[in-house]
């Protein structure tokens, strides 16, 4: 393909993240940290084969949660990049990828670690976040109101505790729903 | 004592055309000029029964002479019947008969079979510096044997039994293969030495590749120096400094400039402060060791980028400064880069000393300016002269791999060659009566192999029997046995004399070299139209004169067909350039004298291609037949 066909292809596409890298702003220690950490280990082997992506099945409705891509950023060196990507979040940990791999790289697992990295440098999104205090408020990932139970007695169904604290004590006994520190 | 003439047919063949093989046999006995005919199931010495020495041999039903005949000074003629009989017009009783007529008749003409002994130089010049010559010396040293290398300057022995003479140039080579004075000159003067082979290494000639848009970029050599250089250059202590490495740019890269700019790469990544990216259209790295490094200098951060063909886009920003852009579908963005230092990779060109080896050893150059023809069948390391070879940057090879591949083919020659002291004697035969010293023939031989001491002569392992002397000699004094001009005349006068019936399809002749079109008319399905074709088997097309197109039309042809190899394949790399030229002329001067040239025609063919040389043929029939009957007609009226 011309260089001008390359371009035209691009920018039909939408886009999936930068238009524009600078590769400066590559840290060639980067994808050391994260083969250093467990799970990370496979992340070296990768030579862009795509098959993961071709198997993942958010990226058939995600085209942005692209395995291929997230690994070609960590090994370019993008930091930032990747550990402010929002679609780091989006996998359903289906293990597909991991097990189609033919240079057993482990995507699901190094993405585990990416997303550790990036809640310990402060880029766990809203949605995520707020979900340690639910489940010590709630004792579940959901609040439970008046709405809810209201629709439970129209289907006859009994109804659930609300502001269950015996949960909290339990967690804090546990020292479970506490943010890890460093 | 008069000549024993011996026709043997084979049985099967008889039966195969269905006649009857002991009526046919009665019929070649009762000829005159036949002392015994046999009939014989098989070839082997049991199968055909004695044979008197000298005696001439027909052998009907057979493509190739037998060996152990040849040494008692037989003269033989084979001709294969199934292929040529399916070829000719008329009854099978009578073209089997005719075939075997016009063998006889070639086969008075051929000479004897003759060997003699030679004494060969068993040694080998090995000329040039750098790693092809040096995996060349080792080759050959490893095969035991003596090895004199041109190389450079030591002060001593080179490895093993080898004798080191730095500092002399090559600067002729007479004689032949086994048996070369060379010439060598120095700054003390001129020395000769008597080798059997010489491979010629050359040197090694690097050109920056142009990089892309106005990049000022430093040539791969100079980094490398840089790098090894003492002080370190400033940049090494820079962290953000970045080296970019453009790998191919427009051509392809070699492994050999892969392997340079992997170990720069990682030199600069693993040992200094500094940043390495490269970019490159191919990673070649199909070469030992090399997959292993590109490994390493992946974890040593190098950052590897693909490009297009072209190379990255080059952007520049005004006062020199610029930036390369290329889109990487993986990342699904442009990667940008501005370098602070911009590498480019060194291409193999051919040296500019190559010209004057060439004159100095009489090679013929390729087009792009290396030591050997643009011929397929002088792969891997074969030159126009033979028991002379190029290898290595003498004929544009880089990569070390096929580099040891040329060295251990020309080896393997060359001890062919000096250990071959018994050889058939020269095919070539010249009339004294008729040679005036011209010098023609020596000029015209494309492989050096005539020599001159009152008489041309043909070194017997020289000459690649191209038949372009013969072809030439302005005199017709030089024929090359057995495709003699009275040989081949007495064979046409045999096939063409047949009696021609009205409604017979026209006459052909065709004259084919050996390689290709008698090996594409074997393997030639039968024809699909009437066709009346008369095959001779030049020894190559090369052989093909002006002569012997007169001839045929004379003695009857209505059209003649010339078919040659391909001309990149042409065994001999002149013979079918050379036919074609030769036949073009000749069609000129038929058609100033009225004659229509297209009446002979010229075809290239191969030996694999029995179908596409059929069809040919019956195109070409076709053709004569509208034109109507050939001049021999129009004289008969």
């Amino acid at each position: 393909m011309t260089d001008q066909e390359v371009k035209d292809q691009m920018e039909s596409q939408p886009a999936v993240g930068p238009r524009e890298i600078d590769l400066a702003r590559g840290r060639p220690g980067f994808m050391h940290e994260v083969a250093a950490r467990r799970g990370g280990e496979g992340l070296r082997n990768c030579y862009a084969c795509g098959a993961c992506s071709a198997v993942c099945p958010v990226e058939a409705q995600e085209p942005g949660f692209d395995p291929r891509r997230l690994i070609r950023l960590v090994l370019l060196g993008l930091k930032d990049e990747v550990l402010e990507s929002p679609q780091l979040w989006l996998c359903s940990t289906c293990y597909t990828c991991l097990e189609t791999c033919p240079q057993k790289v482990g995507f699901t697992e190094v993405l585990f670690v990416l997303k550790n990295m990036a809640a310990q440098a402060g880029h766990l999104p809203p949605g995520l976040a707020v979900q340690p205090d639910l489940l010590r408020d709630h004792g579940r990932l959901y609040e439970i109101t008046d709405f809810e139970n209201g629709n439970r007695a129209e289907l006859g169904l009994p109804g659930l505790p609300e502001k269950p604290e015996h949960f909290r004590t339990i967690l804090e006994r546990f020292r479970l729903g506490a943010r890890e520190e460093g | 004592m008069t000549t024993v003439r011996i026709v043997l047919i084979s049985e099967n063949h008889l039966v195969a055309a269905g006649l009857d093989p002991k009526e046919f046999l009665g019929r070649v006995s009762a000829w005159e000029q036949v002392t015994e005919a046999r009939l014989v199931r098989g070839w082997t010495p049991g199968e055909i029964g004695p044979v008197p020495d000298g005696a001439v041999v027909v052998l009907a039903g057979r493509s190739a002479p037998l060996p152990w005949l040849e040494d008692r000074g037989c003269r033989q003629f084979p001709v294969d019947l199934a292929v040529r009989a399916a070829w000719l017009a008329g009854p099978a009783a009578e073209k089997t008969a005719v075939l075997i007529r016009a063998a006889l008749a070639a086969a008075e003409k051929v000479p004897a079979f003759s060997r003699l002994t030679i004494q060969t130089f068993p040694r080998l010049l090995v000329a040039g510096v750098g790693r092809a010559a040096e995996t060349t010396v080792r080759a050959a040293d490893q095969a035991g044997l003596e090895v004199v290398w041109l190389g450079p300057e030591n002060n001593g022995h080179g490895p093993g039994n080898v004798e080191l003479r730095p500092g002399r140039r090559l600067a002729g080579a007479a004689g032949f293969a086994g048996r070369f004075q060379v010439l060598l000159t120095s700054d003390h003067g001129f020395e000769e030495i008597q080798v059997g082979a010489i491979l010629v290494c050359g040197h090694e000639a690097r050109t920056p590749l142009t990089p892309p848009g106005d990049l000022k970029a430093l040539p791969l050599s100079v980094f490398e120096g840089e790098l090894r250089g003492n002080p370190r250059p400033d940049w090494a202590d820079k962290p953000d400094f970045q080296v970019a490495f453009i790998a191919g740019a427009g051509r392809s890269t070699s492994t050999d400039n892969m392997r340079r700019v992997l170990e720069a790469a990682l030199a600069v990544a693993a040992g200094t402060k500094a940043r390495a990216c490269v970019f490159a259209a191919q990673v070649k790295v199909a070469e030992s060791g090399l997959e292993r490094l590109y490994t390493q200098a992946r974890q040593a951060g190098v950052v590897f980028i693909r490009t297009p063909e072209s190379g990255p886009v080059v952007e520049s920003s005004g006062d020199g400064a610029f930036r390369l852009r290329v889109y990487d579908p993986l990342a699904g963005a442009e990667l940008v880069l501005a370098p602070d230092l911009v590498v480019v990779e060194e291409t193999l060109s051919p040296a500019i000393e190559n010209g004057d080896l060439a004159a100095a050893l009489g090679l013929t150059m390729g087009k792009d300016g290396y030591l050997s023809p643009d011929n397929i069948l002088f792969l891997p390391a074969s030159t126009n002269r033979r028991g002379i070879f190029a290898l290595g940057p003498a004929r544009g090879t880089e990569e070390p791999g096929a580099v040891a591949w040329e060295a251990a083919q020309a080896v393997a020659e060359a001890r062919r060659i000096i250990g071959a002291t018994e050889i058939e004697a020269s095919p070539l035969e010249v009339d004294l009566g008729r040679c005036t010293l011209c010098l023609t023939c020596v000029r015209t031989c494309p492989h050096q192999a005539l020599g001159f001491a009152h008489r041309p002569s043909a070194d017997p392992v020289a000459c690649r029997r191209c038949g372009l002397c013969a072809a030439e000699c302005p005199m017709d004094a030089l024929q090359l046995a057995p495709f003699t001009d009275p040989l081949v005349k007495a064979r046409l006068e045999v096939l063409l004399g047949r009696p021609r019936e009205k409604t017979a399809p026209p006459r052909l002749v065709v004259f084919g070299c050996r390689r290709s079109a008698a090996a594409a008319l074997a393997a030639a399905p039968p024809p699909q139209a009437p066709v009346d074709l008369c095959f001779i088997t030049l020894p190559c097309a090369g052989r093909i004169e002006d002569d012997l197109v007169w001839s045929a039309f004379l003695l009857g042809a209505d059209g003649v067909l010339v078919a040659a190899c391909h001309e990149d394949n042409c065994r001999t790399h002149r013979g079918s350039p050379e036919a074609r030229r030769r036949l073009e002329h000749l069609r000129r001067l038929l058609e100033e004298t009225g004659f229509p040239p297209e009446r002979l025609g010229f075809t290239t063919t191969a030996p694999n291609l029995g179908v596409g040389f059929s069809r040919a043929i019956v195109e070409f029939n076709r053709r004569i037949g509208e034109m109507g009957p050939g001049p021999a007609a129009e004289c008969e009226k």
